[in-house]
């Protein structure tokens, strides 16, 4: 059977032919509420999220680029997503080339082909849909025909695998700098420049703008970093990320768009702030979005009603990396929970920390929908949660599910990591204790209540840990596969015999690959090639991954995985992504990972004194809380002098 | 709009008979519980102005809130099937078709065995021509949950039937109607 679409493109009857032979279309075929369809413009960009639609479309930052280019009139940006494997087949079998769904045009006729970089495992869907896209993979083989593939995100910091495929890469807050790369692009095209190198120099001139190819590597003879070395003089040594410091001065996509098929998180959201400064050595997002800025509760608020208003989502999530950090978070989730109640809304914080304060604004928020509770210990001790810097004590755990508990809640999900730096069995044997006294708790508060309900159902879902990039533990090696997965049955075994639990743990070998493309450096360009010329695609789906693959490109091009991932590195070394600046000093890192092997905690600088991590020293920034009350933010000052931000009026009258 | 009641409360609207996914329609309907008595005059345009390319509401009715669903009164559907004819037909045999005493389809449905299905009784109708290259096919089947025809089941049939000749990939489906007992209209 025919499907029939109303598209102008030479691909449109070739893609009909082809989109009910495939599992969900809908993925390929645009038209969905509020997206974009434009008349071309004078500059246009394909979009990428590399990854299944379903994925990619639950994605906020590619809605902020979105709106932030289709609102010129001057440029159109059009979204992409990897195909399923079905739709590839059925692509290549018709030759049909990579298209965006808006307008069903070839992306290599688009002058930019931009990607988001959300993990590393998606670095063999890239080099597939530039193959798929008929656009050559290396950078270096590439002319004016072709569109500027270029990347950003927050895996950008530490992408130097990608180094051959790209032609640059964007660091930091993107609200800003597309609209340079825009203009500048406008401007060479007007000036009649041809020259394509010559183009890749000047976009080096923008801030945050890194262009691989203008940058040197040389290796000692141990395989590590000897130098990395601009070719010209001009360019930065490092490359500066790009720093929004107040939200309420950009744009924020009040008209996303709504997806016509299921998505994994079908919903709306407002970003309460960028960045978190609560210090888990662990996390890559923590190190590259500092410091915390804050959106105005009005703000907020406004752009809340607006999506409702826009969309008619049932669901409105309040996202940041910690949205329980918000300084305003009480008075914005009361206002909007009981506003939101009366049309069926629900409201949600994806990300809460582990107390009481939180579970509080839990039972008030979610009026429309109760759903089960999910916490994330991290770690099983309290030593451990210290060495990570966690800052969850087991009283907070319990005051938490206390609360949680009471309000009639009778669904659990744990999330742990394994195979942290210094772990040990001890360290397992307290996940296994934390879920006993979960159903413990559990029972005391159906005593205390006199009531009976069914037994508490608990998932522990873990991960194993994955040294990253900039944080303070990317000098430490990762555990080896196979100590990886005996961690995991060690930890199987103290879970067995606790009723109803469920354990879920993720392939070691899946999580080993994301280890050495996570600190990885730009020779393992070779290895993701070969790996794709075998087959490899969609690595983060145990359904695609294939290790046997990755072993034999290894092999082939002669590179030891084991170097990236399990080596525990100098100190001193020099490391693939020190060029690339997001804000947070090497000095202090290597203070911090001082401070991890002692147990000892550094207090979040919201709340407390200065760490002094360089952020607001070495960049045009300061911390920004938009506060209710000012005596509290001056005795925070007072703390900490980096605080900016100002008293906010409330809109609610209290 | 009433919300439905329960764990997750969503909008009460409910499709007659929901189309399959690539399918063309030139009528569906719809039902739709409203709180308080919307006006109905510019409802219609309340609605369109919402509803993506390609969907629009042609004409609303208010019904009593007892009455049955459309869902279990909707028992027939007509469709309009274009299919590119490969090799030219000297007449079209649906008259012995439609004169078989049985047409045996196999129907495989979501996590259930495959099994064998009789369609010429859910065959209401079918009428057909060819011009420039197209067969077109009329057909009213049986539709809803007390015997339900697809329009590719009916295909497929044809196709077995005439031995080939036609490019039954490339056929378009567009459904033109959908009738309760009587062949009438949801109000009649």
């Amino acid at each position: 059977m025919l499907i029939e679409m109303e598209k102008e493109t030479q691909y449109k009857e070739l893609i009909e032919n082809i989109l009910l032979k495939v599992q969900k279309p809908g993925r390929y075929v645009g038209g969905e509420w509020n997206s974009v369809q434009k008349a071309r413009a004078k500059v246009d960009v394909a979009f990428a999220f590399p990854d299944l639609y379903d994925i990619g479309m639950s994605h906020l930052g590619s809605q902020i680029l979105y709106h932030e280019v289709n609102k010129r009139t001057d440029a159109v940006l059009e979204r992409v997503y990897a195909p399923w494997s079905d739709m590839e087949a059925e692509m290549r079998a018709a030759n049909i080339p990579l298209f965006t769904l808006e307008s069903w045009r070839a992306v290599k006729d688009f002058a930019f082909f931009g990607i988001t970089l959300q993990y590393e495992l998606t670095y063999t869907n890239i080099l597939n849909m530039l193959d798929l896209a008929e656009i050559p993979l290396l950078s270096s083989e590439r002319d004016l025909g072709h569109p500027f593939v270029i990347a950003g995100g927050p895996v950008a910091f530490n992408a130097e695998p990608l180094a051959d495929f790209l032609d640059f890469l964007v660091l930091g807050d993107g609200e800003e700098v597309i609209h340079e790369i825009l203009d500048l692009y406008l401007e060479m095209k007007k000036e009649g420049i041809t020259d394509r190198s010559f183009m890749l120099e000047r976009f080096a001139e923008i801030p945050g703008v890194y262009v691989p190819s203008l940058y040197t590597v040389e290796y000692n003879q141990d395989g590590t970093i000897k130098e990395v070395k601009p070719k010209k003089e001009s360019l930065p040594k490092r490359i500066k990320r790009r720093v929004i410091q107040d939200l309420d001065e950009v744009d924020f996509p009040t008209s996303p768009i709504m997806p016509s098929i299921d998505i994994v998180h079908d919903r709306v959201m407002v970003e309460l702030f960028r960045g978190c400064t609560r210090g888990c050595r662990y996390c890559h997002a923590g190190a590259v979005y500092r410091p915390v800025r804050e959106r105005s509760p009005k703000k907020v608020k406004e752009i809340a009603r607006e999506l409702i208003k826009n969309t008619g989502s049932n669901e409105l999530s309040l996202v940041s990396l910690s949205s329980s950090d918000y300084s305003c978070v009480a008075d914005v989730s009361r206002e909007l929970s009981e506003d939101l109640a009366k049309e069926y809304i629900s409201l949600a914080f994806p990300s809460l920390r582990v107390d009481s304060f939180s579970m509080q604004l839990l039972e008030e928020a979610q009026r429309v929908r109760t759903t089960g509770l999910t916490l994330a210990p991290e770690a099983g001790t309290q030593r451990l949660r210290d060495v990570i810097n966690k800052g969850v004590s087991e009283e907070d755990y319990e005051q938490a599910l206390l609360s949680a508990f009471r309000s009639g809640r009778d669904q659990l999900k744990l999330y742990f990591m394994t195979a942290l730096p210094t772990e040990t069995k001890e360290d397992l044997r307290g996940i296994a204790d934390m879920a006993r006294n979960a159903i413990s708790i559990y029972r005391r508060v159906m005593k205390e209540q006199g009531v009976h309900r069914r037994p508490l159902k608990i998932t522990v879902s873990t991960s194993s840990f994955i040294p990253k990039a900039h944080t303070t533990f990317q000098w430490e090696p990762q555990f080896s596969i196979s100590e990886l997965a005996e961690r995991q049955q060690f930890l199987k075994e103290e879970l067995r015999g606790i009723s109803n639990v469920r354990f879920l743990y993720n392939d070691p070998e899946i999580s080993f690959m994301e280890a050495v493309f996570s600190r990885g450096d730009r020779r393992l360009g070779k290895v993701l090639l070969r790996a794709w010329e075998l087959g490899a695609k969609f690595d983060g789906w145990s359904e695609h991954f294939r290790y046997d693959i990755w072993q034999q490109a290894f092999a082939e091009t002669d590179i030891d995985p084991k170097f990236h991932a399990n080596r525990r590195r100098d100190l001193d070394e020099i490391l693939p992504w020190d060029h690339l600046d997001p804000g947070i000093r090497k000095s202090f890192l290597k203070r911090d990972y001082a401070k991890a092997m002692e147990a000892a905690l550094v207090p979040d600088c919201r709340f407390d004194r200065c760490a002094v991590c360089g952020m607001c020293y070495d960049f045009p920034v300061t911390v920004d809380l938009k506060m209710k009350d000012a005596e509290e933010l001056e005795s925070r000052r007072k703390k900490n002098p980096k605080i900016g931000g100002k008293v906010t009026e409330s809109s609610s009258g209290v | 709009m009433i919300y439905s009641q329960g764990f997750n409360p969503h909008p009460k609207v409910a499709l007659a008979a929901p189309l399959p996914l690539g399918q063309i329609s030139t009528g569906e309907f719809v039902d739709i519980w409203f709180e308080g008595e919307p006006d109905l005059e510019i409802l219609p345009e309340l609605l369109n102005s919402k509803l993506p390319e390609g969907i629009s509401i042609m004409e609303v009715r208010e019904v009593a809130e007892k009455a049955a669903s459309l869902m279990s009164i909707i028992d027939s559907a007509s469709y309009e099937i274009l299919i590119p004819v490969i090799d030219g037909f000297d007449e079209l045999p649906i008259s012995a078709f439609l004169e078989k005493d049985e047409i045996i389809v196999t129907r495989q449905r979501p996590k259930k065995p495959v099994k064998e299905v009789d369609i010429r009784p859910l065959i209401r109708e079918l009428q057909g021509n060819v011009s420039q290259g197209m067969l077109i096919l009329h057909a009213i089947v049986n539709t809803g949950s007390k015997g339900n025809l697809r329009p590719e089941e009916l295909l497929t049939a044809f196709e077995n039937f005439v031995e080939g000749g036609l490019d039954v990939d490339k056929a378009l489906v567009r459904r033109t109607g959908l009738y309760t007992e009587g062949l009438s209209k949801p109000w009649e």
